[in-house]
């Protein structure tokens, strides 16, 4: 039995095939250019159906597939006809048009209420009701033939299997769906001047709809809901960090937390019918690459950690605030500003990089302190899972233990479990990931002490942030 | 042709000057020696090295500038402050002697503050710290009680060296005031002091003036140096007051600006300004003074920056140069070894505040020179809080000066001229007041205006001290959020 995971990004499609052991087969990355101006970044529909088709092509002509997932970014419209045919290009979730209608729908609902129907702390011009808002208002002419409203997934789907369905992860970002009755809202839906009828049929995800030519098609994930699957974020617990250029935190949880006027922290609505929040931060591992840009240009990212080995924990005092581009989670604030405090003569540059390492870890101490979950391990994924002095600090600093996985290209993964258990290879997500997912080193926390240093890189964030 | 020669006695070397009577530099010569640091807050130095550079400096400017030792006609040496030699009634070395920078006494200093604070500074007007000479003489009754018994005559660096050329046992007043044992007021050793470390004012050396001649060079350290027998060697005084005098600072409110390792402003007074920001020092000049403020790590923030992140100082100035005033946001806090003026707080640290992305490595550079030189603002800040006049320019000292884009931020940021002079070591300094001593040159003003002369000056741009101006009232509210958290530690 194999399984194709399609994960559709916003420059990219990865398409993977796995065997029912988790060996990865094939895979095959495609990339695309938007169309963007300005505010306007847009994409042609018909061209995100030709290269998935051409993903699963590939993937088809080397190995024979049984059922196939896709995941897709959150956000990104498609608006048709009532025969399934596009009138406008895709508004791909990054177009910024619809500032207007965002502080419209803003000042009507309010953050509080929108929040707490949606899991969206924030009204911005991503939000596909915002998008369709501004059509009306703008395009009045090509809204009148809108008759079918889709995402990305939906999309792909359709044209798969002529089913007009969806799958309630990628609508929660919609702000037109409610995430606790897990239907639409219709408030917002006569607010923004669409009805139900243009709307695809709600499925779960892993649900089968349908067939295309022999392979079976089962409803995906959102992008970051089918990556956390991957890396095996669905047991009591386990929640996941992915060290990129910025760093995000997936948290599931039982409940949607109530309104906190000062979080930014999404809920969406996750596979298994209940909930994940997505925290993130904008500088994590770019953090490190600025750095090492700018100071240490002739070393590799190796050899840093090799020199950051030498520091003793704490970084002998200096502490660095990674807010290269402001601060998000837990405090929230785009004005804030990089810091290195506690400097001394006996500083060198082994400690400037250590501080950094260390500062991410406390970054992602304080945002899981917040969100108040009782983890136990981090799934760690992204480049910083590349480092093996990185992955101990952040055991270390948090207290929980790090693992970290053999296959990275976890979405692919993610969609390919979600498709297994579609067909029933499996009888559920936690069992198809016990059987599909490898897990590769382990960090557990080796007793270190750094509560000095995280209680110094809290008390100068609380006065930062308060400074600026 | 007559000349004069200056030798000055450095953390870590010796330089000595030889200065012909029509002005010029014959001959300069350095030579190092260790400084040592047994332990961690310790630092001392061998008195007999600096007796070592000194013959060595001695024969090198000889045979450098093919001088004849009969044209010399006078030598003065000066040192670095309240350096302490312990010695036996024959003048035997007792014990390595106690660096100004070593910090053994704390106990002792609190134990003076404590007791004897307001005594101390009302005779001898300064703070008392580890770095004057009356608490480290406690520290080695205290702890080397057998050396302490032995004790039967101190000298003071410079005039160790001298006695080692002359035999004569005296020191100078500016030297004086500097061992926290001198009476302002009486302008002699205060007995009341000395009685605190159960010191006989009979083991210190007679105070004399800088310029009186102390002695005549022996057969013994003649044969020792190549200076000639007889020649006449003035008693001397300190380097910071011989760097003052060197660099044309002889007049009232004429100003010193000083980028070295620490950073330094001192104005020319005519009075003592009592006040424990200050370190204040009677000039060399009668009747005048050259109270002072400093910052810890000037030139030592900018080397420590070079050595940690690579390059040498010509290319890092070339990329910091291109920078707007300001640094586009980022700030360079200089603490990075506590901090002297204003705050006198040892446990502060330095920061990098307000980076962004696109900041990059010479965005960094600039910050630190910047950061430095808001420092010196700090000092002069206090300088003028305090009440103590000043023109509106001032001659720049130390090896930051040489830099022009640290002498142009310095410049914006004080808002006032920095005037750069062709010398102004102190080795040059102790030069030309040899010759004042040897009758060459008629006031040590005199001396300046013949010898020394200008050869830059930078002009405040004051817009962009209005910019610098707004960026401190932040680089002070920084200090203030971030004290608390080191003062924690």
């Amino acid at each position: 039995m194999n399984l194709l995971g399609i994960d559709v990004g916003t420059t990219s499609l990865k398409a993977a095939a796995f065997n029912d052991k988790g060996e990865i087969l094939f895979s095959a990355t495609i990339d695309y250019t938007l169309i963007t101006k300005g505010d306007i970044a847009e994409f042609d529909a018909k061209e995100y159906w030709e290269i998935c088709k051409k993903g699963i092509k590939e993937a088809s002509n080397n190995i024979t597939i049984d059922a196939l997932a896709i995941d897709t970014q959150c956000e990104t419209l498609i608006l048709t006809d009532g025969e399934g045919t596009p009138v406008y290009n895709a508004i791909v979730w990054l177009d910024n048009r619809a500032t207007k209608e965002a502080e419209e729908i803003k000042s009507f609902f309010q953050n509080k209420k929108v929040y707490e129907i949606t899991g969206q702390p924030e009204v911005t011009a991503t939000w596909p009701a915002c998008k369709i808002l501004w059509i009306k208002k703008n395009l009045p002419e090509v809204f009148s033939r809108v008759k079918k409203i889709f995402l990305l997934e939906d999309w792909l789907l359709y044209k798969l299997t002529g089913e007009f369905v969806t799958e309630k992860t990628l609508q929660s970002s919609s702000l037109y769906f409610d995430i606790n009755k897990a239907d639409w809202w219709d408030e917002m839906l006569d607010y923004i001047g669409i009805t139900r009828n243009m709307l695809p049929q709600l499925k779960n995800s892993a649900e089968v709809i349908g067939k295309s030519g022999g392979i079976t098609v089962v409803t995906g994930a959102i992008d970051q809901i089918a990556g956390a699957i991957g890396a095996g974020v669905v047991k009591k617990g386990i929640v996941s960090e992915m060290t990129g250029t910025t760093m995000v935190i997936f948290v599931p949880c039982d409940k949607v937390p109530s309104y906190n006027p000062k979080s930014i922290v999404p809920c969406h609505y996750n596979y298994d019918g209940k909930y994940t929040l997505l925290s993130w931060t904008p500088t994590a591992g770019m953090a490190l690459k600025w750095f090492k840009n700018n100071f240490c240009e002739n070393f590799s990212f190796k050899e840093l950690d090799m020199l950051a080995k030498e520091v003793s924990p704490g970084s002998c005092g200096l502490v660095f605030l990674p807010y290269l581009c402001g601060s998000t989670m837990p405090k929230y604030n785009p004005d804030s500003r990089g810091v290195f405090a506690g400097l001394t003569l006996e500083h060198g540059r082994p400690h400037f990089i250590r501080a950094i390492l260390e500062s991410v870890a406390c970054m992602l101490k304080e945002n899981l302190d917040y969100l108040g979950i009782d983890a136990k391990e981090i799934r760690t994924m992204g480049g910083g899972a590349d480092s093996p002095l990185w992955c101990q600090i952040k055991a270390d600093i948090t207290g929980k233990r790090l693992v970290t996985l053999k296959n990275k290209e976890t979405a692919c993964l993610g969609s390919a479990i979600l498709a297994g258990v579609g067909i029933k290879a499996f009888n559920s997500v936690e069992e198809a990931c016990d059987s599909l997912i490898s897990t590769d080193k382990i960090y557990s926390p080796d007793g270190s002490d750094y509560n000095f240093i995280y209680t110094k890189y809290c008390d100068i964030d609380n006065l930062i942030c308060k400074e600026d | 042709m007559k000349y004069v020669l200056g030798i000055d006695f450095g953390g870590g070397a010796s330089k000595a000057t030889l200065l012909s009577e029509n002005g010029t530099i014959a001959a300069v010569n350095t030579v190092e020696y260790p400084t040592l640091y047994p332990k961690i807050g310790l630092t001392e130095q061998d008195p007999m090295d600096w007796y070592y550079a000194t013959k060595e400096n001695i024969k090198k400017v000889l045979e450098k500038s093919k001088v004849s030792s009969s044209d010399i006609v006078a030598v003065s040496l000066d040192a670095a402050t309240h350096t302490a030699v312990v010695m036996d009634e024959n003048f035997n070395v007792l014990r390595p002697s106690i660096y100004w920078t070593d910090t053994r006494s704390t106990f002792e200093v609190s134990y003076l503050k404590e007791h004897y604070n307001d005594l101390i500074l009302n005779k001898a007007l300064h703070n008392v710290d580890t770095i004057w000479t009356m608490p480290q003489l406690l520290w080695i009754k205290n702890n080397e009680p057998e050396i302490w018994g032995k004790t039967k005559k101190i000298l003071f660096a410079k005039d160790f060296v001298r006695h080692q050329l002359t035999g004569d046992y005296v020191t100078d007043y500016i030297e004086a005031e500097g061992s926290m044992l001198f009476d302002y007021n009486k302008l002699c050793y205060s007995e009341e002091l000395c009685e605190v470390l159960g010191l006989d004012t009979s083991m210190l050396p007679r105070i004399v003036k800088p310029t009186d001649i102390a002695g005549e060079v022996t057969k013994e350290a003649s044969e020792d140096t190549g200076l000639k027998e007889g020649t006449p060697v003035l008693c001397g005084t300190t380097d910071t007051v011989m760097e003052v005098f060197a660099s044309g600072a002889i007049r009232e409110g004429q100003m010193t600006v000083k980028l070295a390792t620490a950073g330094r402003i001192c104005v020319v007074t005519n009075k003592s300004y009592p006040n424990k920001h200050l370190i204040n020092y009677s000039h060399v000049i009668d009747n005048l003074w050259y109270p002072g403020t400093a910052t810890k790590s000037c030139a030592a923030s900018y080397r420590w920056y070079r050595d940690t992140f690579g390059e040498d100082y010509k290319i890092l100035d070339e990329g910091a140069s291109k920078i707007p005033a300001g640094a586009e946001g980022l700030m360079f806090h200089p603490y990075l070894n506590g901090e002297l003026t204003p705050y006198a707080d040892p446990k502060l640290c330095g920061s990098f505040i307000g980076i962004r992305a696109f900041h990059n490595k010479a965005h960094f550079t600039r910050a630190v020179l910047e950061g430095v030189s808001m420092s010196i603002l700090d000092c002069k800040k206090a300088l003028e809080g305090i009440g103590i006049p000043h023109e509106s320019e001032a001659v720049i000292i130390g090896g930051g000066g040489q830099s022009p884009l640290w002498r142009k931020i310095t410049s914006d940021m004080l808002g006032i001229t920095l005037i750069q002079k062709k010398y102004s070591d102190s080795s040059f300094g102790s030069a030309m007041l040899a010759g004042v001593a040897a009758g060459i040159w008629d006031s040590p003003q005199s001396a300046v205006s013949y010898c020394n002369e200008t050869i830059s000056k930078t002009d405040p741009d004051f817009g962009i001290t209005d910019i610098y101006a707004k960026q401190y009232t932040k680089y002070k509210a920084v200090h203030d959020a971030l004290a608390p958290i080191y003062d924690g530690e």
